[in-house]
């Protein structure tokens, strides 16, 4: 009973270490890929913001040139109509070079051509009828004063009609009397421009002028409301020349969507083209590449668990079979092997146990045949003095062996058998010991006093230790003792 | 790679954004009503476009099913006649307002006034009205405020131009007509009267106006023109021109009047010549945006961006006539 409780306080619950493993190594391996994939999405999360807003800057700039080339050209065009000799023209109609620019041109609505004096000469328009030599004086007119030898005249944006965006556009010939030729250009012809700029699949690109004023727009009625951008936060910074933030900015656009927006200044007119390209698709590759970390993540820790049974199984079940072997040698059966085949330092430990239970089965056996030796010489020398002792013994055992078998703690047994046999005052009796055979039985069931009651009762064999040889028997008695 | 893993993900996206666009109220169908002056068998309100690349209501199934919206499936087209009669506008009106439409289409001035004069709470998207700020129909171009927007057409200045160009036409006119019905154009035809009389004035010719109120006084208004002092007219923006637009051509073709009209319509029909608006349908856009929520009153109304000038050489070389070198230069199309 004793021997149960000391035993239980020694040993391991099962599993314990199992657990121990396997949560250490999970914990690891999560640590690992979770950091790694933290670190991993952090960055390319970063790069493609980087590079969306890269992108899209790019989108922006090439929308700004291509805004710039549209008005670049119809300058192009009254200027060559402004340089153009009066001589070519001196015998057909004095509109119809204009008219022909107007053909070639849809965004010009009306042309004026004034003289150096800046007074009307002709008037061509789509709307209204052609005006020829009205002589109007127009040189107190911006567009006469702001056109100069160098420079176009790049009037404001006003809204003809209060929806239509228009522009005045003026350049002045070369030569000693210049003619100025004063365009007005309809922006709305910028929507074709506008609407099949490419932002992603969603995205859109709108331009405002100088003052915040939407004058283009894919959705062709907004440019018209004459809606005032200037309020809001990028376009107000944008016009006061705060370049873009270079992961572009995100904002909410005119019908509530949140985009990822950046701007371009169009050269030479000022105005800003911004680009905006709604968040679920801006993000969209960068959620993907989040999901399939999160994907690779759970795969990853799935397999590490796995692995982890696998290596904590092989790491315990060595060191369980370790502790069931030392438990056996410790009970006194010294037959089995133990089998770990891990080819590590366990199977060495194990092989240390193997060596060590060999050596204690060697030393047994020479014990034992010395102490047959000794009995035999014994018994040939006094065969007569032992037997009345012996029957003495038998009539005692059952008293006192019984009484001492319970009564007595196990560690002081051995004593007990001792004071037991000084009592009589007689030599203790050695049994001839059983030869070790299968399995154990267990320990608590031999040597100590059990082990006396053997004794006694193997005595009535024949077989006695000789008075006087006391000492001897203690050694004989011996063997048994590691059980304790 | 990219484009293709792109449009992997773009597809099932596009799609569940459509079904959230349309699948909003997926039983309910809707109902785009339309109210025209044209009779129904008229090319111009022929439904497909293979028939007639001039038609509107064509350009708008094609506009709308662009934007998602199929006839029959999550929308219904109802088209209302008045047939150019004032007496009929009344019943087509109230027929309409009986379906409780989602939005109505009106062809015209006249029709948009007597629609709006109907109904302040169901959108009205207007395809062609003059001067609908000075009609009442809203407030502002930029910002319509009440239930209607739409597309304006030929602006008042417009009138001094077709002067110009039919003047350019015949040079040698002493006088023009001017055609229209006075209970279907702008204004009773005011509108661009004012601009003809001062393109007259300024050109030393006499503009003369030539109300017709029935089709059977068309043959009447345009002989008065046949005699001399050589006589041009000027076919004012008027549904009852467009509707009754054969009866007009044969006439100026019977009396040799060398007549310019408004749009393009005149021309199919064998006219001389025309100028105005170049057909840009843009109706299906404000349809799709107020069959998906937006206020009509928001959205701006829309001016014509591009004038087309069409001219007919057979007919002017049967009316004797040279076209000069600035109308051919001008011209867009010029047909023989």
């Amino acid at each position: 009973m004793n021997e149960a409780t000391d035993q239980g306080s020694l040993r391991t619950p099962p599993g314990r270490l199992f657990r121990k493993y396997l949560y250490s190594i999970v914990a690891l391996a999560f640590a690992a890929l979770a950091i790694n994939t933290g670190f991993d999405v952090w960055f390319s999360y970063r790069e493609q913001k980087q590079l969306l807003a890269a992108t899209q800057r790019e989108q922006a700039a090439s929308a700004a040139i291509q805004i710039g080339q549209f008005i670049g050209q119809i300058e192009n065009q009254i200027r060559w109509l402004a340089r153009l000799p009066p001589e070519l023209s001196t015998n057909e109609d004095e509109r119809l070079n204009a008219i022909r620019l107007l053909r070639l041109s849809p965004a010009i609505a009306e042309i004026a051509q004034l003289d150096a004096q800046g007074r009307e000469q002709v008037r061509v328009s789509r709307g209204v009828a052609d005006k020829v030599g009205s002589n109007a004086d127009l040189s107190a007119s911006p567009a006469f004063r702001g056109a100069n030898d160098s420079r176009a005249y790049y009037g404001p944006v006003y809204f003809f009609g209060d929806t239509e965006p228009f522009m005045t556009l003026a350049t002045r010939g070369t030569g000693r009397a210049p003619d100025v030729i004063v365009a007005e250009v309809n922006l709305r012809f910028i929507w074709d421009l506008v609407a099949g700029i490419r932002v992603g699949n969603t995205g859109k690109a709108y331009v405002v002028n100088r003052m915040g004023v939407l004058i283009a727009h894919p959705d062709l009625w907004r440019a018209l409301q004459r809606s005032d951008l200037s309020g809001h936060i990028d376009v107000r910074a944008a016009l006061d020349g705060v370049g873009p933030p270079s992961g572009g900015h995100v904002k909410e656009d005119l019908s509530g969507q949140r985009v990822l927006s950046t701007y371009a200044t169009v050269p030479s007119l000022g105005w800003l083209v911004f680009v905006e390209l709604p968040l679920t698709e801006a993000y969209a590759p960068i959620y993907a590449s989040i999901g399939r970390s999160t994907f690779l993540l759970v795969i990853l820790l799935v397999g590490a668990v796995l692995v982890s049974l696998v290596l904590s199984r092989r790491m315990t079940v060595p060191i369980q079979m370790l502790t069931q072997g030392a438990k056996r040698i410790g009970s006194g059966d010294l037959g089995q092997r133990l089998a770990i085949k891990t080819g590590d330092e366990l199977e060495a430990l194990g092989d240390q146990f193997n060596r060590m239970a060999a050596h204690l089965r060697e030393s047994y056996a020479t014990l034992e045949r010395k102490v047959v030796e000794r009995t035999s010489e014994l018994e040939k020398a006094r065969p007569g003095a032992c037997r009345a002792r012996c029957r003495r013994a038998r009539a005692q055992r059952g008293r006192s062996g019984q009484r001492d078998q319970v009564a007595l703690p196990r560690r002081r047994q051995p004593r007990a058998a001792h004071a037991a046999e000084r009592r009589h005052g007689r030599a203790a009796i050695v049994g001839r010991r059983q030869p070790q055979r299968g399995p154990a039985p267990p320990s608590r069931h031999r040597g100590g006093v059990g082990g006396n009651a053997d004794r006694a009762g193997r005595c009535g064999a024949g077989i006695c230790a000789p008075r006087g040889q006391h000492r001897n028997s203690g050694d004989a008695r011996l063997p048994s003792r590691p059980a304790h | 790679m990219a484009i293709n893993r792109r449009g992997f993900i773009r597809l099932p996206a596009a799609s569940a954004a459509g079904w959230i666009a349309l699948g909003a109220t997926p039983d309910r169908m809707r109902i785009v009503a339309s109210l025209t002056a044209l009779p129904l068998d008229d090319e111009l309100t022929r439904r497909n476009m293979t028939d007639s690349a001039t038609s509107r209501l064509g350009g708008l199934i094609v506009g709308l099913r662009q934007r998602g919206w199929v006839e029959g499936v999550n929308f219904r087209l109802e088209v209302r006649s008045t047939f150019g009669a004032p007496d009929r506008l009344k019943t087509a009106v109230q027929e309409l307002l009986d379906l409780r439409p989602d939005v109505i289409l009106t062809g015209s001035t006249v029709e948009t006034a007597a629609v709006l004069a109907a109904t302040k709470t169901i959108p009205v998207v207007f395809a062609t009205a003059n001067d609908p700020v000075g009609n009442g129909f809203v407030e502002s171009l930029a910002h319509p405020g009440g239930n209607a927007t739409g597309f304006t057409n030929s602006t008042a200045e417009m009138g001094g131009k077709w002067l110009q160009l039919i003047r350019e036409v015949v040079p040698d006119v002493a006088r023009v007509g001017v055609l229209f019905n006075p209970a279907t154009t702008p204004r009773g035809g005011r509108f661009f009267l004012e601009s003809i009389e001062q393109e007259a004035a300024a050109s030393g010719v006499s503009a003369v106006p030539a109300p017709v109120n029935a089709p059977t006084e068309i043959d009447e208004a345009i002989r008065r023109f046949s005699e001399p002092p050589k006589a041009a007219m000027l076919a004012l923006v008027d549904s009852f021109l467009v509707v009754n637009r054969h009866a007009v051509i044969a006439a100026a073709a019977k009396y040799r009047v060398p007549t310019i009209y408004p749009f393009h319509y005149f021309m199919d029909a064998g006219g001389l010549m025309s100028y105005g608006p170049t057909l840009e349908v843009r109706s299906a856009n404000y349809v799709d945006l107020i069959l998906r929520g937006t206020k009509a009153g928001d959205l701006p109304v829309q001016s014509p961006r591009k004038y087309e000038l069409l001219i007919n050489r057979t007919v002017a070389r049967t009316l004797g006539l040279t076209i000069p070198f600035t109308l051919l230069a001008r011209a867009d199309e010029i047909r023989e």
